[in-house]
């Protein structure tokens, strides 16, 4: 019998050594971000530019509410953009 | 060129019977030639996951549609479900700020067909949300009718399967449509290949026609967007002066009273 124990994390380590950091997902891919980053300094921080809808958790944040709304640990953050269409 | 009556989509007065999409260019700048050689006044384009500062194309594209200023007609593209293509549509009213909704709920991933029960179920909620929907739908009579009783003021049969460029494959069942909803503002919507299929869509009495791949894959895209908006009109003019009927016994024009020769043949 066996004294070795495996867990596993589904967490980056960045999240894991640094406190201060929060893992998101962003369009499908893990993003670690700064706690009490808003929807702002993120898209910012992403240098989003242009036309485009942020939609968290599949609910739509009005831009009006990106300086105001922070992203909490695990969110799913949607960046949507205009493409061509039939 | 006389041009065919404008027409009302909802609330918006149009001249052009033509919607065309902006998918299949072979590049931007062909897109950009092709919708404005169509004169069309509404552009269908969609949205997926993208982040533009990521995406030096889809900032382009938005500035080449912006240049355009033409109408904006949102699609639920690729959508298999309700609850899908809802959620879609509140984006895209969010993103294009238009509550004009291009309503696709596809049923079957081989000939992309619409989902009749599931674009009911959707047309009704987003009808009770204010949205202006714009049914893509089989050619059924009767889901028709379903939805034009939920409030849709437009309704878009298909032709054939999208992309396919087989024209109209059930003329009977959209005339159908066209004598049982005589008040309904009806446009075609995929399948068209050719101008002649768009004329005798119009000769139907239909109001227009939304199409895209018989543009985007012509080899002049702007020489087939002009061919195109010539033969809509022409279809329509067609319609309004009135189609003469089908006879089976063959009747001559010129009059055969006073010939300056009488011979009897039989």
């Amino acid at each position: 019998m066996s004294d070795k124990i495996e867990i596993e994390i589904d967490m980056p380590m960045e999240t894991m050594l640094s406190p201060d950091k929060i893992n998101i997902n962003v369009n499908a891919e893990n993003k670690v971000i700064n706690i009490g980053t808003t929807i702002s300094e993120f898209l910012s921080d992403m240098d989003v530019k242009g036309r485009f809808l942020v939609v968290v958790n599949d609910e739509i944040i009005p831009k009006s509410a990106h300086e105001n709304t922070q992203l909490n640990p695990s969110d799913s953050v949607d960046i949507m953009s205009p493409i061509s269409g039939g | 060129m006389k041009s065919a009556s404008s027409w009302q989509v909802y609330d918006t007065e149009l001249e052009s019977r033509l919607f065309i999409g902006t998918a299949l260019y072979s590049s931007p700048k062909i897109m950009l030639d092709a919708i404005k050689a169509s004169q069309a006044q509404v552009i269908t384009l969609s949205l997926r996951r993208q982040i533009p500062s990521q995406s030096e194309s889809n900032n382009q594209f938005w500035q080449l549609i912006q240049e355009l200023g033409c109408h904006l007609l949102p699609n639920t593209a690729g959508c298999y479900s309700a609850e899908e293509a809802i959620k879609t549509a509140h984006m895209a009213r969010e993103l294009f700020d238009t509550d004009w909704i291009k309503l696709e709920v596809l049923g079957d991933s081989y000939n992309l067909q619409p989902d009749p029960f599931a674009l009911v179920e959707a047309t009704k909620i987003l009808i009770e949300e204010g949205f202006k929907v714009f049914p893509y739908c089989t050619d059924d009579l009767v889901v028709c009718q379903k939805l034009a009783d939920l409030g849709c003021e437009v309704l878009m049969p298909w032709g054939a399967p999208i992309g396919t460029g087989q024209g109209l494959i059930n003329p009977y069942a959209l005339e159908t449509i066209r004598k049982r909803l005589p008040d309904m503002t009806l446009l075609v919507d995929a399948g068209i290949g050719k101008p002649s299929d768009a004329v005798q869509a119009m000769e139907l009495g239909y109001d227009g026609i939304l199409l895209n791949t018989a543009v985007a894959e012509a080899l002049e895209p702007a020489v087939m967007a002009v061919a195109f908006a010539q033969a809509i009109n022409a279809g329509r003019l067609a319609y309004e002066a009135g189609v003469m009927p089908k006879r089976d016994n063959a009747i001559p024009s010129t009059p055969t009273l006073d010939k300056p020769i009488w011979l009897q043949y039989d």
